[in-house]
């Protein structure tokens, strides 16, 4: 045979003679031999990702912890101007949605598609208040100008407002809380980028859910993204206590 | 012998006694890492929820007393085991594989030798004597 029609005629693709003997599920891909294989698979695969995930957010909290250490006024004062109550009510929300992502898994398992829509959108629902509740947050943040750079202003730290129980910084030490807001927003607002990421996916899987393409046994979509959204739910578990109390007391 | 010879026309590769031979058919996949699926109750899910909240609550407590040096491990073991149960129950590691529980622990464990070892520098240097 000439090149030329080697390539106009391939030879025919050797099928391996399993391939036609057994039934497979729709969603299983030909490199697998079982459904279970592929499924697990895949929950290893993002697992391996948010492994990744974890050092990402793990530099952030490193870098945190000896900043903390080394300016730990400065960042006791930042930690007690943020809106603890705001936060606290953050958490909550947060708990909730992976509470109704959990469940969303759950009706794909059960092959409820309207339990499905209603926990996909009630999930999407939550990361919306939380993101809301987070911008009259950073909106606070800006009026206070306590936000670092050029119109950072640390006279809130130097005289505390009245009623205010923190002991007044120097200027010195006022000035460190820059670097406390700066962890603050790189890690609060790297948390919400996770967070718009989620959303935009969760669209797309309540889209996809529409006809029925996981409430049908092909559950590993939605389990995987069950995981992202637990464990930016985990980040913030830390976050929380890491920069809203320091010291309240 | 040339009776059980797998050819393209003869489909299924056997052996002399007619074992199935062949590594693509299911029937033959005897992985011990492919465990049993296990749905897990929206009670469990549910108990879960309420010992988030109310650790939640707790942390919220914990660093409204002065506890002096012990505020900040409280916050942490706090922390550490709300994220444990997120991880156990609604990323279901409890009824994961073994390959997910090693996978999902050494990635952690790594975690923690890096903090570890980067601790280790900042606490062993002579600050401000260089």
């Amino acid at each position: 045979m000439s090149i030329a029609s080697t390539i106009t005629h391939p030879p025919e693709p050797e099928i391996h003679p399993s391939h036609d003997v057994h039934e497979h599920p729709f969603y299983q891909k030909h490199h697998f031999e079982t459904a279970e294989q592929q499924r697990e698979a895949a929950s290893f695969g993002m697992w391996l990702f948010l492994l990744t995930e974890i050092m990402f957010f793990g530099g952030l909290f490193f870098a945190y912890l000896l900043y903390r250490n080394w300016y730990y006024e400065a960042f006791v004062s930042a930690s007690n101007s943020l809106n603890m109550p705001l936060g606290l009510l953050n958490t909550i929300v947060l708990i909730s949605s992976s509470f109704t992502m959990a469940m969303a898994v759950h009706s794909s398992e059960i092959r409820d598609l309207k339990k499905l829509k209603l926990f996909l959108w009630l999930t999407i629902l939550l990361g919306f208040v939380f993101l809301g509740i987070k911008t009259v947050e950073y909106h606070d943040k800006f009026v206070e100008h306590h936000v670092p750079g050029a119109s950072f202003d640390i006279k809130d730290f130097v005289n505390p407002p009245k009623g205010s129980l923190d002991k007044p910084l120097t200027v010195d030490m006022a000035n460190k809380t820059q670097i406390y807001f700066s962890l603050y927003f790189a890690m609060t607002g790297v948390h919400a980028l996770h967070m718009i990421i989620g959303i935009a996916i969760l669209f797309v899987l309540v889209w996809k859910a529409r006809t029925g393409l996981y409430t049908s046994g092909y559950v590993q979509p939605i389990e995987n993204f069950g995981l992202y959204w637990h464990f930016v739910d985990i980040v913030w578990i830390f976050l929380f206590p890491f920069l809203y109390l320091i010291n309240r007391h | 012998m040339s009776d059980h010879q797998a050819t393209s026309q003869n489909l299924t590769p056997v052996d002399a006694q007619h074992h199935n031979l062949d590594v693509h058919d299911p029937d033959n996949v005897t992985n011990p890492e492919h465990v049993a699926h296990h749905i897990v109750s929206p009670a469990v899910y549910g108990m879960i929820f309420g010992v988030l909240m109310l650790g939640t609550l707790l942390t919220v407590g914990a660093s409204m007393v002065n506890l002096g040096p012990f505020n900040a491990p409280i916050a942490i073991g706090i922390a550490v085991t709300k994220a444990v149960f997120v991880v156990l129950f609604f990323m279901h590691v409890k009824y994961s594989s073994r390959l997910v529980k090693l996978t999902v622990a050494a990635g952690f464990f790594t975690f923690l030798i890096l903090v570890f070892m980067s601790l280790l520098d900042y606490v062993s240097r002579a600050w401000g004597q260089w």
